[in-house]
């Protein structure tokens, strides 16, 4: 008899010890981010062919051989390309939502309503354009139509300046992330041989990495000895224990560019710095560009019609907005009466004779709605958009205008009833220039009136132009309207598409997760299952060394 | 498959945020009245919206228009019934004159009476409603009609209008030209012998002891002058038809864009109480869920 049953009690004892330390440590660890669950692997001890083993005949025992990390790590992997992808995707949503904040005007002030507001001040004061009271109103409906358009305009000046500055931290913290991993690498190589410490390094070292594929699509290399080396665009972040600084610059263009400590410049591909860079660079510059375009069409073809009518106060040639784009549109007419809702009709000649009639012309015509009373007489040559057309005495005022119509394709025709000259260009936008060449200009003098007489104040004809323009086509058959809905339904779009594929790639990444954390997770039904095995393994071992024990004590006190 | 504690609260977690959020997004809908709070949450029905409002808020622009076309051929009508009524009496009046015997002395008074009607006529022709004259083409600031006299008689009218017509938008394609203007109603186109008034003062003129001279001239072209008074109001009356037919058109196509867009944009409370309602039983499921599992522990069943 030997003490070799109290070497195996001792040894039982010892290694269930062991294992229920490493069960309380993963209940304390429990909830800690980026725990794994360890395992202690309590495995045969076969003393077979040591001396002790020859004294004993060969007995068998027990004791811990290793402290099990259970990682999956064909899914942190998987999980780590998804995330770059879902970085990448969230960082884009996060902004779209806000651009579609900043165009959710479904209330009734919204951009859109302000402009159908606007478009019928318009209406309204034209119709009696005397009351100074009503023309007020389109200067009130103008100032909150330009206050809505430079407060998106704003906004989203704002929102990418919000942008960068999140770039600036993001990168920040992918450099302090890339720094810790340096610094746990260093210190993975010297506890290599300790297995407690050792996996506690590996926990810190997976979650950083985790960390580190939601901001950017880093390449992650493993080390025989365990530590990692992270590339980006095929260049070190982290190499062993050394790391290297990534800077977010912008650009001439004013965009952002990503460069390393050594000038080289990285290009990311996933991840929510490339999700960013995506609203930065693009998604809000296309909307700022087209919220641009918007307001400066407006101010033009506002601007077209207004300057060519005439004011209360006789005033003509001004402009109704000022500036050229969304940021700097501002109403230019302060004083009422000086809104052009008169157009340069003028009154028709009462008595015209048509046979043999010979006519002259001069001036523009910005509109085909413009028409002339004219008083043709003598003879000569008129140019219409720079087409000459020449006629004689013998001609009839029909004939003269059917070859001006034939020789430049516009319409133009004599309008017997209001005793008219009407001439229409085929093209809405195209305006018409018409000036005599050659021939007696002041015996036309409706014509002349053009030039010096005014519109008279009851006439709202320009204004009511202005209000037709609210649904005038006027790129590719687009009103305002529908070119400021179709921007605001682009963002909505593409907001719900980013969010849709988000919301996939969000479901996939915690399925992985999931599976991944199935694993290594920690579950107490688990640990207190082994703690009550690991105790009664305990104690069993302890009855079995006091048994042994009393043998002893027999056998001693029988002898003594 | 192993479930760890961690990840079965995370589940829980995510599952209540879940169904909080959908109960935000209802209560919002119910609070608002509206079913698009942002253009993402239904792109294809904001443009339709946009669409919508735009053209109903044109359509409020015409149906402006029509009511003041309206208003203006009603009130052209009262006075051109006026202007009428005065020329009848102008009728009576100069076949009374005219049947007066020499030696009566009436050739004064009915000079007088002649005069009070021209001078009627005038006052209509500078009828004036708030603040505009009606009667004065496009320039509806000045007085259409300015007077010369002799001291005694008005001598002269002369009109200070424009014959410009008043154009309004009836409608994106219809434009109602209403050219009431104090040359083509009380001069009318053709000289002197169309002018009321010139008619009116070469009665008054006509006017002596002896009867009326040329009385059967006069009273031909007044009967004209007459005649083609009735004719305007006629056209004003289509005119007046017209725009009640349109009217009433429009109020229905109003109608069924408010319809439509009461369609698209307002929430249907029914609808959205009964979402409410079976997104709280889940809500009120899955906290209950929570609270079961969060009690059960395998401690409870160890010494």
């Amino acid at each position: 008899m030997s003490f070799v049953g109290l070497n195996i009690a001792g040894n039982v004892m010892r290694a269930t010890r062991s294992a229920m330390d490493i069960s309380g440590q993963n209940i304390a660890n429990a909830d800690t981010e980026g725990y794994t669950r360890q395992e202690a692997v309590i495995s045969l001890l076969v003393s077979g062919s040591s001396l002790e083993s020859s004294i004993t005949g060969g007995n068998v025992s027990t004791r811990m051989t290793e402290v099990k990390r259970y990682r999956n790590e064909l899914m942190d992997g998987n999980y780590r390309t998804e995330n770059q992808i879902l970085g990448e995707r969230e960082g884009l949503d996060k902004y779209l939502t806000e651009v579609s904040s900043i165009f959710s005007d479904v209330s009734d002030y919204s951009l859109s309503d302000t402009l159908n507001k606007f478009w019928n001040s318009w209406n309204t004061a034209s119709q009696t354009p005397e009351d100074v009271a009503l023309r007020n109103q389109i200067l009130e409906q103008g100032k909150i139509l330009v206050s809505s358009i430079k407060l998106k305009a704003t906004g989203l000046q704002e929102l990418k300046e919000t942008v960068t500055k999140d770039i600036y931290t993001q990168v920040d913290e992918l450099n302090s992330l890339t720094e810790q991993l340096a610094s746990v690498n260093s210190q993975i190589s010297l506890a290599y041989n300790n297995v407690s410490q050792t996996n506690t390094l590996l926990d810190q070292r997976d979650l950083i990495l985790d960390k580190l594929s939601k901001i950017a699509d880093v390449q992650v290399v493993e080390q025989k000895d365990s530590r990692v080396n992270v590339y980006l665009d095929g260049t070190p972040l982290v190499d062993g224990n050394n790391s290297y600084d990534v800077e977010a610059q912008i650009n001439s263009d004013n965009e952002i560019t990503f460069v390393k400590e050594n000038g080289r410049e990285v290009e990311i591909k996933q991840g929510l710095l490339k999700g960013y860079k995506e609203a930065r660079d693009e998604y809000i510059p296309s909307y700022m560009d087209e919220l641009n375009e918007f307001a400066s069409s407006l101010i033009e073809k506002v601007n077209q019609y207004h300057s060519t009518g005439y004011g209360l106060d006789e005033s003509t040639g001004l402009n109704f907005f000022s500036g050229t784009d969304a940021f700097d549109i501002d109403v230019n007419i302060t004083d009422p009466r000086q809104l052009a809702l008169s157009s340069t009709t003028l009154e028709s000649a009462t008595a015209i004779n048509l046979e043999g009639e010979t006519i002259t012309t001069t001036g523009t015509i910005a509109d085909q709605a413009d028409s002339f009373g004219i008083t043709p007489e003598g003879s000569g040559v008129v140019s219409v958009n720079g087409v000459e057309v020449a006629w004689t005495d013998s001609q009839t005022l029909n004939e003269i205008l059917d070859s001006i119509g034939s020789a430049t394709g516009i319409t133009v025709k004599f309008d017997s009833s209001s005793q008219k000259i009407i001439l229409s260009s085929p093209t809405d936008s195209s305006s018409i220039t018409v000036s005599d060449v050659s021939g007696n200009f002041a015996a036309f003098t409706g014509l002349a009136g053009m030039s010096s007489t005014t519109g008279s104040v009851g006439n709202g004809e320009n204004g009511v132009r202005i209000f037709e323009l609210s649904t005038e086509k006027l790129w590719n058959n687009q009103s305002f309207t529908d070119k400021y809905t179709g921007l605001v339904s682009r963002i909505g779009y593409e907001t719900s598409t980013v969010n849709t594929t988000k919301g996939t790639q969000e479901q996939y990444v915690e399925m992985i997760d999931e599976i991944r954390k199935s694993e290594s997770g920690v579950s107490i039904d688990d640990e207190m299952m082994s703690m009550i095995k690991y105790q009664t393994t305990y104690q069993a071992a302890a009855k079995y060394a006091s048994v042994i024990d009393e043998l002893f004590q027999t056998l001693l006190s029988d002898f003594g | 498959m192993r479930l760890p504690d961690s990840l079965m609260y995370e589940n829980l977690l995510f599952n209540i945020n879940k169904s909080k959020s959908k109960i935000n997004d209802i209560q919002k809908e119910i609070a608002s009245g509206q079913k698009l709070l942002t253009p993402d949450s239904d792109p294809t029905a904001y443009t339709r919206l946009a669409t919508a409002k735009a053209t109903r808020s044109k359509l409020s622009g015409y149906q402006e228009n029509i009511e003041l076309a309206h208003g203006k051929l009603s009130q052209y009508d009262d006075t051109l019934g006026s202007v009428y009524d005065l020329m009848l009496q102008l009728k009576t009046t100069t076949v009374a004159a005219g049947n007066a015997t020499s030696g009566d002395n009436g050739a004064d008074v009915y000079k007088a009476k002649v005069e009070n009607i021209l001078k009627g006529l005038i006052s209509l022709g500078n009828t004036n409603v708030d603040g505009t004259y009606a009667f004065s083409g496009s320039l509806t600031d000045t007085p259409p009609f300015e007077t010369a006299d002799n001291g005694q008689y008005i001598t002269e009218v002369s009109y200070k209008g424009d014959n410009q017509s008043k154009i309004y938008n009836l409608d994106a394609s219809e434009r109602m030209e209403i050219n009431l203007s104090g040359r083509e109603v009380f001069l009318g186109t053709a000289g002197n012998d169309e002018s009321i008034f010139q008619i009116t003062m070469d009665i008054r003129d006509s006017i002596s002891e002896n009867g009326v001279s040329n009385i059967d001239d006069h009273l031909e072209k007044l009967q004209s002058a007459m005649d083609r008074m009735l004719l305007k109001r006629g056209e004003v009356g289509n005119d007046v038809q017209h725009l009640e037919d349109l009217e009433t058109f429009m109020d229905t196509m109003g109608l069924n864009l408010d319809t439509r867009i009461s369609g698209l944009q307002d929430t249907d409370l029914a609808e959205a109480a009964v979402k409410l309602v079976s997104m709280q039983t889940i809500y009120n499921a899955s906290l209950a869920m929570a609270s079961k599992l969060g009690q059960m522990s395998i401690l409870d069943y160890l010494r």
